[in-house]
């Protein structure tokens, strides 16, 4: 009985802890550490709040008349030996099937995209849109589609030659270092447990500033925060003239704290200071790990219920 | 083909060469000569470079490359709108969510933050020299 309260437990602390984990590491810490930190922190918790309603929801599944034909146990006698009220496996079981079904619905969302993306040669491609709105995108191939760089004329026809630079090497940045796999990733880490919303939007933004430091390394410092900083500038200002004024601040831009951080000395702290992180990712693997040791005596219970 | 490239730590494929090219080609708003791009991009890159890099990219028909004088103008070809408006649909879809998608190409600042910004870009700009300020 010991599981359910053991399962709430995690599947609630779980993501707190990485973002309490995460905010004082983000300064000082180089971004990449940070972000690689972050998301294994997010996998083990997500992993944690699969387990945990797999251990609570078994009896549901197990009750199943096809299920129990498979196993060859009787159906009604599982409902017995279950040490956890019928009801409460019923709850978890929903909730396993609603976090699958999100789980599916990232892959097949990020599988529909590449397979809508032209096919071409590999290697990097730059698609220019001619466009007035200066933005900036890549398009990760998985290595099975070309790599793009999505760029509006807007965009490089505002910056100068340096700014364009730095802008191109953030992009080709996150191409080069996977970003996409980190999102993917975290993606399925908050369809499995969605308090970890939070934390994703810290990824994103240690993500940025992960493609911002390299972009300052093959420009400068002050280059990729003036590149970074004015384009966020000439969007504001054309977002404010199409809708007239009311722009959509939807939940704060990271983008002055981007342009600060670049302002700032490089941040230094590499992987040792990974230990905060760590300490979320052995009490979360900890509580998984006496998640499966449970397990194992549901196996005893099902021979039983023979 | 004499490849001077600065750094000899980064090696760069050819498809980001001809990226460079093009977001350089793209940036200058009238045509430009094969000695304008070399002089906009970041890096020095030799002229025979460059030169190659833009008739590789008028063959694919990106670029489209008009007589001038002695030598020749090049100019970047704008696609189709269809095809661009299929271009940012992929890249919506691939965003995700539509709102992440903006989010993602357009970055919302506040009144307040869009003050924070121009004062740190502007304490900065002292020891920068003078380009213009305010973007396009």
């Amino acid at each position: 009985m010991i599981v359910v309260p053991l399962a709430v437990a995690m599947a609630l602390t779980g993501p707190l802890a990485v973002r309490r984990v995460s905010q004082p590491a983000h300064a000082s810490m180089r971004p990449q550490w940070n972000a690689i930190g972050l998301v294994s922190a997010m996998v083990v918790v997500g992993a944690g709040t699969v387990g945990a309603l797999a251990t609570v929801a078994w009896p549901v599944a197990a009750r199943i008349g096809f299920v129990a034909s498979l196993g060859r146990w009787s159906s009604g006698q599982v409902g017995r030996y279950a040490p956890v009220p019928i009801g409460v496996s019923a709850v978890a079981a929903l909730l396993g099937v609603a976090v699958l079904t999100r789980m599916a619905a990232v892959i097949s969302r990020e599988l529909r995209g590449v397979w809508a993306a032209e096919r071409g040669p590999a290697g990097e491609q730059l698609i220019v849109i001619d466009d007035p709105v200066p933005f900036a995108h890549s398009v990760y191939g998985w290595g099975w589609r070309p790599d793009r760089l999505v760029v509006s004329s807007g965009l490089l026809q505002s910056l100068d030659d340096h700014e364009r630079e730095a802008v191109l090497a953030h992009e080709r940045a996150h191409l080069r270092n996977h970003h996409a796999v980190f999102r993917l990733v975290a993606a399925l880490a908050v369809a499995a447990n969605p308090l970890q919303r939070r934390c994703r939007r810290e990824l994103d933004f240690q993500l940025e500033r992960w493609a911002d430091e390299r972009a300052a390394h093959v420009t400068s410092r002050s280059v990729t925060a003036r590149a970074v900083g004015r384009t966020a500038l000439a969007q504001a200002r054309m977002m404010r003239s199409m809708t007239s004024g009311s722009a959509l601040a939807l939940d704060g831009s990271s983008v002055p704290a981007r342009v600060g951080a670049l302002l700032d000395p490089p941040p230094d702290r590499g992987w040792r200071d990974l230990g905060c992180y760590l300490l979320v990712i052995l009490v979360s693997g900890a509580l998984l790990l006496v998640g499966v040791a449970y397990a194992e005596s549901f196996v005893d219970i099902l021979q039983r219920a023979r | 083909v004499a490849d001077t490239d600065a750094d000899p730590t980064s090696r760069r494929p050819a498809g980001e060469l001809e990226a460079d090219v093009l977001a350089a080609l793209w940036a200058h708003t009238e045509p430009a000569s094969a000695n304008d791009v070399q002089a906009a991009l970041g890096r020095p890159l030799a002229y025979t470079t460059v030169a190659t890099i833009l008739v590789r990219l008028c063959e694919k028909g990106m670029v489209r490359r008009v007589r001038a004088g002695r030598g020749y103008l090049y100019q970047p070809v704008v696609n189709e709108s269809d095809h661009l408006t299929g271009q940012i649909r992929r890249v919506l879809a691939r965003a995700g969510d539509q709102s992440a998608a903006l989010q993602g190409l357009v970055d919302s600042l506040s009144p307040d933050e869009e003050a924070q910004l121009l004062a740190m870009l502007h304490d900065r700009r002292d020891d920068e020299g003078a380009t213009e300020a305010e973007p396009r």
